[in-house]
């Protein structure tokens, strides 16, 4: 038997090719090694960065504590081939293993297709085909065209592809469901159904399988598990900050606004702003994607227990806020003409060395200064482009997106029905539709990218201050108006706030709509409020070290505003309307639609005020640019305390380079990588602060007794 | 030979002190001696241009009131000072013409490596541009 089959195998793959084929052993008569395209440039480009994005990776969000957990994945398919073909698509595909007789022809493999009977296939010369290039053999290196035809279980609640996980709460094997990854309470394997469809060869087999008998069993991270360690770093040096201030937070929160508002602003202290101006500088970098895309991610991911802890980040974060602008107004260096250069950059090198560390803190002052390049490159100008250009190009494609995904349906269910005509021309239709779709994105794309880096690059190069000052207004303009249309919402739903309350305090130590767990709903809620308030990161530090004063510790009353608007207002509006709405356990916006960040809440904000959001991606458009004017700042102040002052053109240059390169690619790795260097900047940052916060906690002692013995003067 | 008119580009480091000092010796009258500082543009993104009044004539207030102050720290009185904004090298290559400077004593920084190739050499800037002599005066501590 074992013999005809090989005969059977190298016959037929004698006559598809034509040549002498190795027999491999029967019972598997061959495999084929999927070969991928060459990558094209831009791909070598993202490949290059993903090695660096995955040693970061590795490192920033390394998990502490992680547990493991076993799976099976049910893969069962067929896999025809037929020799390589360039251009055309006539030849027939023939069933690997079986007779010559059962073939497909490319009219049945696209039906196939459209029922969401194949395996997705490769992007070949440019072109997305349904088929994938593959190889043989190693030793037969001739490139053929495969498909894999999923083959269905009898069952039909064991869909291709599924994924069990064992749960060791039941005993069973509980399938990953799409929304959340949650496991599915109904669709339960037992230990039994699962060794008899391993043993069957319906199961995808681990490389690296913990029981050589049960080769079908892998095991991985519980995705879920575990802390990350820059998320580990920000808590715990926020934590560390607030309890070591003893809650400034909290009592000195009063005094912030009263400084905020400008009691004791003295015209002729040293400095380059008044001490609101500082703040709503620092929050245009801070205000932004984080707030509109990053919030909903995290309701999406966590649910409402994640509310609270990005309230608690918030809330402590400000501390964190506190001490590094405290920092970075005391050891600021005011140049002759008046300006300013502040921040880590400065206090590190400059209050270590008063410690005797000055090695130490040159080091850290240098990680900092390069991480924050990178970062104003990356996170502050590419990807803010990037998401932009997204959501202008979302803006103008939405009702053609909508009929896409409703041909979609339509094909899906003509394929269904047999309806070979119908499904034709709705594909045709859906092909010119796509084509249309993708030729006036690769227009809307580089025209945008060419009018934001224009006027970027007419602010921080050509010096048009009207530009940049009127960008920096609009967005407290923008940021009420955002509130206000968040207001509006919870408010039509006030009746839904108390339930929604109680859930959320009632989820934050469940984890419930995580599927348990403290730890997993904690992470997702921190490393969003992190991400969106900067606090830890040091950033804000430089921007805070402008402001007139000669009270360090004033200015860093104000700083801890910062959060305080950023996190717990503005985040938790959007929170609030993404709770409130549903969208962030809406399955047909988030299982079926694929729908996540900035297009979930818009949608959110579609279902509850039609027009809101053409609004919404005027703001998104207006955040990012003035989030890219006031990161390149940050980056160029640390690129002069590395380079001096004279070379700042080429980073302005770079600069604005960053901002079109960003629009027009669509490289993931370059984006994360360069959005993981903000974080990143949160290592040297805190390891220093925690130095110099003694210093802090002395002066903050000294100036309250001051302040209480109404010792300063008010000018209001 | 004497000079009368010697012009003496500062960044109020030691290195410029020395400068002003030798340029004084040179022409043996405080009267005859004139110094300059240029600032880099405005940078329009700062807070304080982006929100605040920071524009180029505060800067250029700001600079006058620090000269004025380390002038009468370093008891040299009676210069002249001036301030110019743009890209150093031909500022002062310029100034130098307009003021009919007959010698320019500038101060060198001996950058090296990367400052080096970002920030170039002023002194070097101001040799080939300048239409009457320089002395360069060398950096001990260079980098």
């Amino acid at each position: 038997m074992r013999f005809t089959l090989c005969l059977t195998a190298a016959l037929i793959l004698t006559t598809l090719f034509g040549e002498r084929v190795i027999a491999q052993d029967g019972e598997t008569v061959t495999v084929i090694t999927h070969k991928p395209p060459p990558p094209t440039a831009m791909q070598q480009v993202d490949n290059a960065f993903k090695h660096a994005v995955e040693v970061m990776e590795a490192v920033l969000f390394y998990r502490l504590a992680t547990t493991e957990r076993q799976y099976i994945v049910y893969e069962r398919g067929e896999q025809y081939v037929r020799k390589h073909q360039t251009g055309a698509n006539s030849a027939p595909f023939r069933r690997l293993g079986a007779g010559s007789d059962d073939e497909l022809t490319p009219a049945d493999v696209e039906l196939l297709a459209a029922k969401n009977r194949l395996v997705p296939g490769d992007v070949i010369d440019g072109e997305q085909r349904l088929y994938r290039l593959g190889q043989l053999s190693e030793a037969d290196s001739t490139l053929v065209d495969y498909v894999t035809v999923k083959i269905p279980h009898e069952d039909p609640a064991i869909p291709y592809g599924s994924k069990y996980v064992q749960d060791d709460s039941t005993g069973g094997w509980r399938r990953v469901t799409a929304k959340r990854g949650l496991l599915s309470d109904s669709d339960v394997l037992s230990e039994e159904q699962i060794k008899s469809l391993g043993e069957g060869g319906w199961l995808q087999t681990s490389a690296t399988p913990t029981e050589k008998s049960k080769p079908y069993i892998h095991t991985e991270k519980d995705p879920k598990s575990g802390i990350p360690v820059v998320v580990a770093w920000l808590s715990c040096g926020a934590v560390f900050f607030t309890l070591y201030m003893g809650f400034f937070n909290i009592w000195g929160f009063r005094h912030a606004i009263d400084v905020v508002r400008g009691k004791y602003d003295n015209p002729d202290d040293e400095g380059e702003v008044s001490h609101f101006q500082a703040l709503a500088s620092a929050l245009s970098a801070t205000i932004g994607l984080g707030n509109i895309a990053g919030v909903t991610i995290a309701m999406t991911l966590g649910g409402p227990g994640a509310f609270f802890w990005m309230l608690l980040c918030g809330l402590f974060g400000m501390t964190s806020k506190f001490v590094e602008c405290t920092l970075g107004q005391k050891y600021r260096h005011v140049k002759p003409d008046g300006t300013i250069l502040g921040g880590p950059m400065r206090y590190l090198s400059a209050g270590l060395k008063e410690m005797n560390l000055g090695l130490f803190g040159s080091f850290l002052s240098i990680v900092f200064a390069v991480m924050c390049i990178l970062a104003s490159f990356g996170g502050g100008n590419m990807f803010q482009a990037n998401q932009s250009g997204g959501a202008v190009v979302q803006m103008f494609q939405g009702a053609d997106i909508q009929r896409l995904s409703n041909l979609n349906t339509q094909i899906a269910t003509a394929a269904e029905n047999d309806d070979t005509a119908l499904m034709q021309s709705l594909q045709t239709e859906r092909r010119e539709l796509s084509d249309r779709l993708t030729r006036s994105e690769n227009i809307i794309k580089p025209m945008f990218g060419i009018v934001l880096a224009c006027l970027v690059a007419v602010v921080i190069i050509g010096g048009i201050k009207r530009i940049g000052a009127a960008a920096g207004k609009v967005v407290p303009t923008m940021c009420l108006m955002y509130v206000a249309a968040c207001l509006w919402i919870i408010g039509t739903h006030i009746a839904e706030v108390p339930a929604l309350v109680s859930m959320i305090f009632a989820d934050c130590f469940s984890g419930q709509a995580m599927g348990g767990g403290l730890l997993g709903v904690l992470v997702v809620g921190v490393q969003r409020a992190a991400f969106s308030n900067e606090a830890g990161v040091g950033s804000a530090a430089i921007a805070h070290s402008a402001a007139k004063t000669d009270e360090p510790i004033r200015e860093g009353c104000v700083a801890l505003l910062g959060p305080f608007i950023d996190t717990i207002v503005v985040c938790s509006m959007t929170a609030l309307v993404i709770l409130i709405t549903g969208a962030w356990d809406n399955n047909e916006w988030v299982v079926d639609q694929g729908l996540a960040g900035a297009a979930l809440t818009s949608k959110a904000f579609e279902s509850e005020i039609s027009w809101f959001p053409y609004i919404l991606s005027i703001a998104i458009v207006l955040f990012a640019y003035s989030t890219i004017i006031s990161w390149s700042y940050y980056g160029e102040k640390a690129w002069e305390s590395l380079f001096g002052p004279r070379s700042t053109p080429l980073y302005k240059l770079l600069a604005v380079i960053a901002v079109f390169v960003g629009t027009i690619v669509n490289l993931g790795s370059v984006l994360d990588f360069s959005d993981m260097m903000i974080l990143g900047m949160a290592f040297p940052n805190i390891a220093g602060v925690i130095f110099l916060a003694p210093q802090v906690k002395r002066d903050l002692a000294a100036y309250w007794t001051r302040y209480k013995a109404g010792e300063f003067r008010t000018f209001k | 030979m004497k000079r009368d008119n010697i012009l003496v580009p500062v960044d109020f480091s030691e290195q410029s002190l020395n400068a002003i000092r030798e340029a004084n010796e040179l022409s043996g009258d405080t009267g005859k001696v004139r110094l300059l500082h240029v600032l880099p543009p405005l940078e329009s993104i700062s807070p304080g241009v982006v929100w605040g009044d920071v524009s180029d004539s505060t800067r250029e207030q700001h600079v006058r009131d620090y000269a004025k102050t380390f002038l009468a720290e370093n008891k040299l009185v009676g210069v002249d000072f001036d301030v110019e904004i743009g890209p150093p090298g031909h500022v002062i290559a310029d100034y130098a013409i307009k003021c009919d400077a007959d010698l320019i004593v500038i101060s060198s920084h001996g950058y090296h490596g990367v400052k080096r190739m970002l920030l170039g050499s002023v002194a070097e800037t101001v040799i080939r541009h300048a239409h009457c002599a320089v002395l360069v005066l060398r950096r001990t501590d260079a980098e």
